[in-house]
Parts: C-alpha cells; structure tokens; sequence
C-alpha cells in the first residue's frame, strides 16, 4: 500500500507515547497520540483512523472498554491492545468487546509493534471482501 | 444431504468428555449441527472432512493446547470463527491465542449455556461475512477448489448392516474451502457451473470404477440437471449410480424436469429425490419423477423417536413407497434410537454420523444396533449388544459389523 497507515496510539505513559512514536516514524505510519479515552475518542470522530492501539490502564475508562468502543463505532478500525499487568478480565473483555486482532505485553518495541500493526492490516483486507457472491443460508 | 438449508456446524473439542457431552445435550434443540470430539488430532481431521464454520476448544488439553490447535485450524482454514474455552488466567497464554490464534471470543469456565448460544451466533454470522467476496477473489477460490477437489464418501447401511453404498460429497484440500455449496454458488457466480459438472463426473467415475459392487449417490445441483458434464463420465457405470436430485427450485418446469429425469433414467440411471420432507423437496416430487429412492430429510429423522408425528410420518412413507416400488433412505441418523425407530418403520437404507461419517476413503463404518432383537432371555450374549456409544465417540470401523436383524418392521 502507498498510503500511510494511520496509528492512533492510546496511552496516558506520555514517555511511552513519545518512545513509540519515534519508533514508528522510521516505517510506513503516521501516528497520533492521545492519553486518554475521552481524547483519543474526539481523535476517531475528528479524522480517519486505520489502527487504534490503546494502553489496558488508564484512569477513568478502561483500554478494554474503549475499545469496545471503538469496535462498535468505528467497526473498520484495527483494534491493538497492549498491556502490562491488566486482569484476565480486562483481557477476555478486550477479546470479546473489542475484537482485537493483537494483544501485545508490554514491554512491547517499536518493532514488534509495527509487525503487529502490518500483520492486522493485511489480515483485515484477506477478511474485507467485496461482496458479490451471497450464499443462500436459511436459519 | 444437499444443501440448500445448509445446516451450521460448530465443533467442540474438549478432553473431559462430560464437558462435551454436556455442550452437546446443551445445544440439542438449537439449529445447527455439533460435533464434538476428545482429541485434538480428531479435530484437525475433522475440519478437513466436515463443513465447520466455527470450533470451540478447551484450552488445557494434554498434547495439543486449544490455542495451539486453533492456531492450526487457522493456518489450515482461515474462513472458521475460533472460540476458545479456557479457566486460566494467565495473560501470555492468552496473547498466544489472540496473536496466533486469531480467537474471535473467550469463553470462561463453567460456561453459561445463554451465553455460549449467544457467542455461537456470533460466530456464526461473522462466518458468513467471510463468504462474500469480488469477483477476482472468488475465481482464484474456485480455481484452487476445482484443482484440489475430491469426494468423501459417507457410508449408506441396508437393513442387513451391510454398506450397500456411498453418497459422494464434494471436498476440497484448497485452504478456503467451505463447503460444496460454496463452490457450487462460486461455479454461478463466475458461470462456470460446466467445468465443475465434468470434474465431478471424472471423479466421480473414477471412484464407481473401484467400487464396482457399490450403489453411488451423486448429487446434482438443478442446473446441472440440464447439462451432459456431469453424466457423461458416469454413463459405463450408470447401472449402479444414484443422482440425487433436489427440486430446490420449485418455479421451474416441473414437466420439463419429469422428461429430463425420464431420459437419465432410460440412460441407465437411477434416481433419488432428496431432502424429502424438507421445505424444497415436497410429494409432487415423489410423483414428478418416480424415483427409484427417496431420502428422508434429516430434520424429519431428528428426533423421530421422541414424536409420535414423525414416526408416524416416516411410516406411511415407508408403506407408500414400498407400494410403489421405492426405496427410502434415513439420512441424517446420529443416535441409536433414531436407527432403531427408522428400521422400524420400515426404512431400507441408513446414513448418518451414527454409522459413519464422510471420509476420504471409502470406509465401512459401524452398524451398531443389536443383533436379532428377540427377547433377552433368549438370546445369547453377543458383543454387538454393547450399549450404544455417542456418535462423536464412534470411530468408522475399517468393517461393518454385520448383525442380521430378523425383527419385523412395526406394523
């Protein structure tokens, strides 16, 4: 693809974010940053967005549950988690309303991270198929 | 089985049996279709011999773990949705089954059987939104079908406990393969519904070539009704090939068929109408064509036993046809007491998980009823009469165990 791929990386570590981010400059992505739910959310609505990658600990909203939100508002978006320590509930609830397509543990390099990133993409496009042949299936 | 109500299917692997054996019980009045297994290798078997849209698997099983299987399920066919079953907690583990696994959900031990039927859903109609695709992609889908296609046969028992045949379901070893409706609607799509005809009828061939004492059911999608492909290949050994044919399509000339049908038969063929007691396949089929056999539907054998409604159906079947000179086969038999109550009322073939599934060699399956049902006072004991065993548990045994059954059918 020719186009960049646009990151929206979600952590409120404002060192983690600028670390990855300098990571992540070097190859295909443009990326943004916000250090909340409430930002990154104000970030979806503003522009277009290929990957989200969000931090599981956050004060107020959860990783998981933004990206549950995210999975139901902005469905095309890429889903990333990335954790530390986070519960086996965070984790199922990332899996189950998120739909994440990566779960990364932290400490998690600029590297691994833009394979994960590459991979998920590519993933999605092998899903992502134009329509044409529908398949009878009755309930 | 045809496949116009395609019927769904997930399959449960888990080590403890109970597990499955409840998962099993637990979905029994659900829609879809489930197949359960102990063993992972099974498993991995299984997805390449059965349409399976979605597994679920145990996580911690002694050889394979459930992320590791789903992570060869997904090499193998991506198009399946992987639910894992898991009660650890451990968050590595859990990244290995997103990351490797690619798991669509998490389900967490003791499962909720609302919940668990809830996700199944889920999983379901994400795996029909994999079926849609361009037109590029689905001419390099059908392709890599086509190149890689064979049949599997499933085992069709007469009342002896003999195989008397096989039904051919078209498979293919190429990684997107779904289905045989999959395929068949590709062959629409792209218009090239000939080229499949004629690699079935080589295949198809080829097989009744091997299995010269054999009946052969082959099934015919309506279009190809209308062409030659498929036939042609077939014509030397028509004497022992059934076409199965589906009236899914109930606008079309149904006289025109009856003289298409009438000169395949004059060619040798014989004729079975399938899916019979199925929304498409109703009685004027029966009298349309004059098949040779008529195979029950398999929502018409569910359960049989425990309706008063079906069996009684299933019985005047068996007495009108047996009237007019036609063969009824019970398709779909998965338990025991669906076999005892289909032999009962008269059916002369069986097919079904019960007694073996669809293999890629032609297997002899397991003829597990009883041997002559005489009271048990007189009868000696005979191994046969082992209780009977899940389907899922009953491995295809390399030979039929031939019971003569000397009951009456019910009268």
């Amino acid at each position: 693809m020719t186009q960049r791929v646009r990151v929206l990386l979600v952590d409120d570590d404002e060192d983690l974010l600028i670390g990855i981010r300098l990571g992540l400059r070097k190859g295909a992505f443009d990326v943004a940053t916000a250090r909340s739910a409430d930002e990154a959310a104000a970030v979806l609505r503003e522009r277009a967005i290929d990957v989200v990658v969000s931090d599981e600990q956050m004060p107020e909203v959860s990783g998981s549950r933004f990206l549950g939100f995210v999975r139901r508002n902005f469905p095309r978006t890429v889903r990333i988690a990335l954790t530390g320590q986070a519960s086996f509930e965070a984790v199922t609830r990332a899996v189950n309303e998120g739909g994440i397509s990566r779960l990364l543990i932290k400490p998690c390099g600029a590297d691994e991270l833009a394979r994960a990133i590459t991979e998920s993409l590519s993933e999605r496009e092998a899903d992502d198929i134009a329509r044409v042949c529908t398949i009878p299936v009755t309930p | 089985m045809s496949g116009a109500g395609r019927v769904r299917t997930v399959l449960f692997v888990d080590d403890d049996d109970d597990v499955t054996r409840g998962l099993a019980l637990a979905l029994r009045r659900e829609r879809f279709r489930t197949l359960t297994t102990s063993s992972p290798e099974e498993a991995l078997r299984i997805v390449e011999c059965e349409t399976v849209d979605v597994i679920v698997s145990d996580d911690q099983m002694p050889n394979i773990s459930g992320s590791e299987l789903l992570a060869r399920v997904r090499a193998a066919h991506p198009d399946i949705v992987r639910i894992l079953l898991t009660g650890q907690t451990d968050i590595r583990r859990a990244a290995s089954a997103v990351n490797e696994a690619g798991v669509f959900r998490f389900l967490l031990k003791p499962y909720d059987r609302t919940l668990l039927v809830e996700t199944l859903h889920m999983a379901f109609a994400s795996a029909e939104s994999l079926y849609t695709r361009d037109r590029f992609e689905n001419a390099r889908v059908f392709d890599g079908a086509l190149e890689r296609l064979w049949l599997a046969h499933q085992p069709i028992f007469g009342r002896d406990g003999r195989v008397v045949g096989f039904e051919l379901l078209m498979r293919s070893s190429c990684p997107e393969f779904r289905s045989p409706e999959h395929v068949i609607a590709l062959a629409k799509v792209l218009d090239r519904g000939i080229e499949l005809d004629r690699s079935i009828g080589r295949r198809a061939a080829s097989v009744a070539e091997a299995l010269r004492d054999r009946l052969l059911f082959v099934n015919v999608d309506p279009p190809s009704v209308w062409r030659d492909e498929l036939f042609a290949p077939l014509l030397p050994h028509a004497h022992h090939v059934v076409l199965e044919i589906t009236e899914r399509d109930a606008r079309g000339d149904a006289a025109k068929m009856a003289t298409r049908i009438l000169e395949l038969k004059k060619l040798g063929f014989m004729v079975a109408v399938d899916d019979l007691g199925a929304g498409h396949a109703g009685l004027n089929a029966v009298v349309e064509l004059m098949p040779d056999i008529v195979k029950l539907d398999m929502t018409l054998i569910r359960d049989v036993d425990q309706s008063y409604v079906k069996r009684r159906l299933v019985r005047s079947v068996c007495e009108a046809a047996r009237d007019l000179g036609i063969r009824v086969v019970a398709e779909g038999v998965e338990r025991i007491e669906e076999l005892d109550t289909t032999f009962d009322a008269g059916c002369d073939y069986f097919q079904g998980y019960l007694l073996g599934r669809p293999c890629r060699e032609p297997a002899y399956g397991t003829w597990p009823r009883a041997a002559p049902r005489v009271p048990p006072h007189l009868s000696s004991t005979d191994p046969a009469t082992d209780p009977p065993r899940a389907a899922s548990e009953a491995p295809p045994d390399a030979h039929a165990r031939a019971a003569p059954d000397f009951a009456p059918s019910a009268s």
